[in-house]
C-alpha cells in the first residue's frame, strides 16, 4: 500500500504536467487538466497524512532496490504535512490564476510549470536520500527560474538574473556538501547516514564541517540573514499569481531541508552549531522586519516579511527542544497559508487599483470592505495576535525558548512581532484607510476609480474564491488549533527520535 | 595525482568566483560554468580516485575485481553535469534576453528592483 | 553556414548517426550506453543538419511537419489514413511545396511533443510495477529472447523515453538559440 501512497503525490503532478505538454497550444485543456491534478494531489496528500498519522513512518524503495542502495522515499508527519499544505496552496493559486494571470503567460506553459514545481516540492519533502534532495531542489529551482522570467518584462528579467545567479551558487555549495558527506561516510541514504553518525566507532570530527556546507547552501535557499539579498530583489517582479506561489512556498522548503538534515544527520556535536543558528535566526527576524519598515511597495513589504518569518522557523531549530521544533512545524504551515493569502490580497487590490505602490493606493476599505476584513484576518495572523494561527506558533516557540532559558532570543522574537504589527498597520493605513490620493490638476470627480467592466468584475469575483478559501483555513487553524498542534508535536518527536526513522527505512517490515 | 587535482580545483574555484564578481554578463555566465566544473571535479576527487579499474563486472565473474573505482561519485557527477547543462542553457538564453531588452552588458545597470521607491502607475 | 562539403557529408551521415544512436540505446542493457547518450548522439545529426541548412529545413526534412488529409475530402476514416500516409511519404516533395505556398495546412510536430512523449514513456514504464503491488519503477522482464534486442522489459521503455526526451530537449534548445 505504501508503495502507491508515497508516489501518488509525485505522480499526479508529473502526469498532469506531461498531459499539459501534449496540449501545449490549448490553454483551456491545460486549465482543466491542471485543476484535476491539483484536486487529485490534495486528496492524495490528505490520504498520505491520514495513513502516516495512523501507522507511523511509511517508506518505499523506488525500483525495488533495498534501502542503502536504491532511492528511498520516506513520509513522516513533517514531510506529509508539508506536502498537504503545499498542495492546498497550489490549488488556491491555480484557481486564482485561471483569471488572475494574463493570457500570453498562460499560453507559454504556466500550467505545466506550476505542476512541475509541485512535483519538485513534493519530492524534496518526501525523499530519503541526500543526493535526491539536491535533484528535487534543482527540479523546483529550474521551474522557478522559468516562472520568474515568464513573460520577460524588464523588472522580471532583472529579478531573475539575480535569482538565477545566487541559486546556482547555492546549488554548487549543496553539491559540495553532499560530496563531503559521501567522502566521509561513504553513503547518501539519509537513514544510513543517521545510523553511521550515531555509531560509536565512526570518526565524526569532520561532520560539523559538512554541516556548514549545508547551512550555507540551504540558508541561501531559505533566505536567512546574511544571505537573503536576492529575495526582496526578485520575488516581487513576476505577476502576483507566480510570486504568491514562490513567496509562499519555496523558502519554506529550504527551511524544511535544514530542519531535516540538522535533526537527522548533523545532530551530533551541535554545541557550536546551535548558537550560530540561534544568532542567525535572531538577526534574520530583526533585519527582515526592519527592511520591511522602509519599503513603500505592497509586495516588497511582504517579501521582507518572508525573511523575518524565516527567522522564527530557524529559531525553533536552534532551540532544538521538542516543543520548539513543534512550534517550527506549526509556524511553517501557518506561514505558507498566510503569506500566500497576503500576496493574493495584494493582487486583488492591484487588479482594481492598477498599482502596488503604497503612495498611489488608498480608499480600498470603501470599495472592497470584505477584502479589508480578510486582510485584517491574515495580517493579525501574521503578527501573531490571538486567537489567530500565528499566535499558537509563536506561543510554542516562545514557551520553548523560555524553557531553554534563551531570554534574549525570545525577547527579540516578541519585539519583532510588534514591528510586524507596525508594518501591517502601515499597509492598512495606506491601502485601505486613507483616501485615494488625487491626481495633480485633476477635477475632484476623478477621485473615484473608473467604473469596471463586467469582465473585470467577473475576474475579481473569481479572485475572491482562493482568498476566501485560504482565509477560512487560517481562521480554522487559529480557532481549532488543537489537532494541528498535537500533530506537530508528534512530528517533532519523530524528528528528534531518529531510531524510528532509521528502522522504518533500513529494516522495513516484510 | 590527488594533490595536482586539488590545486586544479582551487584554481577553478578562484577563477569562477572572480568571474562571477565581474560586472560583465558574459563573464558571469563563464564564472558560473567554471564554478560548476570545479564542483564536479571536487565530488569526483573526494569520492577517492582509483586508476585503471572500471567498476564493470565481467562475463564470467560474480563480483567486480579489486581494485575498482567507486561508481557512485561517477553517477552523481553525471547527474550533476546533466542538471548543470540544463541550467546553463537557461542562463545563456536569459542573459541574451536581458541584453536585448536592456541594451547593456553591465550588471551595475540592473539596480531598479533594489530601489525603494516604486515607479508611478500608468494613467488609467 | 553554407558549405558544400558539410552539406553533402551531413546528408549521408544523418542515417549513420541515427543507426549508431539506436545501437547505443539498445546496448545500454548490459553494457555502457543507454537512452541518454543515445539521444545525444542521435541529435548530433540534426544539429549538424541545422548548421548546414538552417533550423527550418530540419523541421521540413525530418517529418516534423506532417500533413493530415482533411476528413471532408475522403469517404471513410481508413481512406483518410491511407491518403495521409501517402502524402507524407512518396508524395512528400509535392506536399511540402504545397505546404510552403500555404495551399494546404499541416500540423507542426514540435520538439515539445517529443519531450512529452518521452516523459510519458519514461514515467509510464514505472507504473507496471505499481500494478503488481511492487514499488514504483520495479523492473519487469519477459522471458522471450529476441534476436537483436535481447530480453524486452520495462527498463527499455524507460530508456526509450529518455532517448526521445533528450532528443527533444536538445532540438528545442538548438531551435531557441538559433532564432535570431
Amino acid at each position: 500500500m505504501s508503495h502507491l501512497l508515497l508516489v501518488l503525490p509525485l505522480l499526479i503532478p508529473l502526469f498532469g504536467a506531461i498531459l499539459c505538454l501534449f496540449f501545449w497550444y490549448r490553454p483551456g485543456a491545460q486549465k482543466i487538466l491542471s485543476l484535476l491534478s491539483q484536486l487529485g494531489l490534495v486528496s492524495a496528500a490528505v490520504w498520505l497524512l491520514l495513513q502516516v498519522n495512523s501507522e507511523e513512518i511509511l517508506t518505499t524503495q523506488i525500483g525495488n532496490w533495498p534501502a542503502p542502495f536504491g532511492i528511498t522515499l520516506v513520509a513522516d508527519l513533517f514531510g506529509s504535512l508539508m506536502v498537504l499544505s503545499s498542495s492546498l496552496v497550489g490549488l488556491a493559486l491555480l484557481v486564482y490564476s485561471l483569471r488572475g494571470l494574463d493570457a500570453p503567460r498562460q499560453r507559454f506553459g504556466y500550467y505545466p510549470l506550476l505542476l512541475m514545481l509541485q512535483l519538485g516540492i513534493g519530492g524534496a519533502c518526501l525523499t530519503g536520500d541526500l543526493f535526491n534532495l539536491f535533484v528535487w531542489f534543482e527540479v523546483l529551482l529550474i521551474c522557478c527560474f522559468v516562472l520568474i522570467s515568464l513573460g520577460g518584462t524588464r523588472a522580471q528579467l532583472e529579478g531573475s538574473i539575480k535569482y538565477v545567479t545566487i541559486n546556482i551558487l547555492a546549488s554548487s555549495f549543496l553539491l559540495m556538501g553532499i560530496g563531503v558527506v559521501y567522502g566521509i561516510l561513504g553513503t547518501l541514504n539519509m537513514a544510513e547516514l543517521a545510523q553511521l553518525v550515531r555509531a560509536p566507532d565512526t570518526n565524526t570530527s569532520l561532520i560539523p564541517m559538512a554541516g556548514m556546507f549545508f547551512l550555507v547552501a540551504l540558508g541561501i535557499k531559505a533566505a536567512v540573514f546574511p544571505l537573503f539579498f536576492w529575495l526582496p530583489a526578485s520575488y516581487h517582479t513576476p505577476p502576483i499569481a507566480i510570486s504568491a506561489f514562490i513567496g509562499g512556498l519555496l523558502t519554506k522548503v529550504g527551511v524544511y531541508a535544514l530542519v531535516r538534515v540538522f535533526t537527522l544527520i548533523f545532530a551530533i556535536d551541535l554545541d557550536r552549531t546551535l548558537p550560530l543558528i540561534m544568532l542567525i535566526s535572531g538577526l534574520t527576524m530583526l533585519i527582515g522586519v526592519l527592511g520591511a519598515a522602509a519599503q513603500t511597495d505592497f509586495r516588497k513589504i511582504l517579501s521582507f516579511h518572508i525573511i523575518s518569518q524565516i527567522g522564527y522557523m530557524i529559531m525553533g531549530l536552534s532551540l532544538f527542544t521538542p516543543l520548539a521544533l513543534a512550534g517550527t512545524i506549526f509556524f511553517i504551515i501557518h506561514n505558507i497559508l498566510v503569506k500566500t493569502n497576503l500576496f493574493l490580497i495584494s493582487g486583488v487590490v492591484a487588479q482594481r487599483h492598477k498599482s502596488f505602490a503604497l503612495p498611489f493606493l488608498g480608499g480600498a476599505y470603501l470599495l472592497q470592505p470584505v477584502l479589508a476584513l480578510l486582510f485584517v484576518l491574515s495580517a493579525f495572523s501574521l503578527a501573531g495576535i490571538p486567537p489567530f494561527s500565528g499566535f499558537w506558533g509563536k506561543f510554542m516557540l516562545a514557551k520553548g525558548g523560555f524553557e531553554a532559558g534563551q531570554w534574549l532570543l525570545v525577547g527579540t522574537s516578541l519585539g519583532v512581532s510588534l514591528l510586524t504589527v507596525f508594518s501591517m498597520t502601515k499597509i492598512w493605513n495606506e491601502v485601505f484607510w486613507k483616501n485615494k490620493p488625487q491626481e495633480e490638476g485633476a477635477p475632484s470627480q476623478a477621485r473615484e476609480l473608473p467604473e469596471e467592466s463586467p469582465a473585470e468584475r467577473r475576474t475579481r469575483r473569481l479572485m475572491y474564491v482562493p482568498v476566501l478559501f485560504l482565509s477560512g483555513l487560517i481562521v480554522c487553524m487559529g480557532l481549532y488549533a488543537d489537532p494541528l498542534i498535537s500533530l506537530s508535536q508528534r512530528a517533532a518527536e519523530q524528528l528528534l527520535n531518529s531510531d524510528v526513522y532509521i528502522n522504518a527505512v533500513m529494516y522495513p517490515p516484510k | 595525482m590527488e594533490i595536482v587535482l586539488c590545486f586544479v580545483i582551487g584554481i577553478l574555484f578562484s577563477v569562477g568566483l572572480y568571474f562571477i564578481l565581474h560586472r560583465h554578463f558574459f563573464k558571469l555566465i563563464l564564472g558560473l560554468m567554471i564554478l560548476g566544473l570545479a564542483t564536479n571535479l571536487f565530488i569526483f576527487v573526494i569520492g577517492r580516485l582509483t586508476r585503471g579499474g572500471s567498476p564493470i563486472i565481467g562475463e564470467e565473474q560474480e563480483v567486480a575485481l579489486e581494485p575498482f573505482a567507486d561508481p557512485v561519485p561517477q553517477a552523481l557527477l553525471l547527474t550533476a553535469i546533466v542538471i548543470g547543462f540544463g541550467i546553463q542553457a537557461f542562463a545563456i538564453v536569459l542573459i541574451k534576453r536581458v541584453y536585448q531588452t536592456f541594451g547593456t552588458t553591465d550588471l551595475d545597470d540592473l539596480d531598479s528592483t533594489d530601489q525603494i521607491h516604486s515607479p508611478k502607475p500608468p494613467a488609467p | 553556414m553554407n558549405t558544400l562539403i558539410l552539406g553533402t557529408a551531413i546528408r549521408l551521415l544523418v542515417p549513420v548517426f541515427q543507426l549508431f544512436s539506436l545501437y547505443i540505446l539498445f546496448r545500454g542493457h548490459n553494457h555502457p550506453g543507454g537512452g541518454f547518450i543515445g539521444g545525444l548522439i542521435g541529435s548530433i545529426g540534426y544539429i549538424f543538419y541545422a548548421m548546414a541548412f538552417g533550423p527550418k529545413s530540419v523541421v521540413d526534412m525530418f517529418f516534423m511537419r506532417l500533413y493530415v488529409e482533411d476528413r471532408a475530402d475522403t469517404r471513410s476514416r481508413s481512406q483518410q489514413l491511407l491518403q495521409t500516409i501517402k502524402k507524407n511519404t512518396w508524395q512528400r516533395k509535392k506536399t511540402l511545396e504545397q505546404l510552403k505556398k500555404g495551399e494546404k495546412k499541416g500540423i507542426h510536430l514540435e520538439p515539445m511533443l517529443l519531450i512529452a512523449t518521452g516523459l510519458l514513456l519514461a514515467a509510464g514504464s514505472g507504473l507496471a510495477g505499481l500494478l503488481l503491488q511492487q514499488p514504483y519503477m520495479t523492473a519487469l522482464w519477459t522471458d522471450v529472447y529476441l534476436p537483436i534486442l535481447g530480453k524486452p522489459g520495462t527498463p527499455i521503455l524507460f530508456d526509450l523515453g529518455v532517448y526521445l526526451m533528450v532528443m527533444g530537449v536538445v532540438l528545442k534548445i538548438t531551435f531557441i538559440m538559433s532564432e535570431e
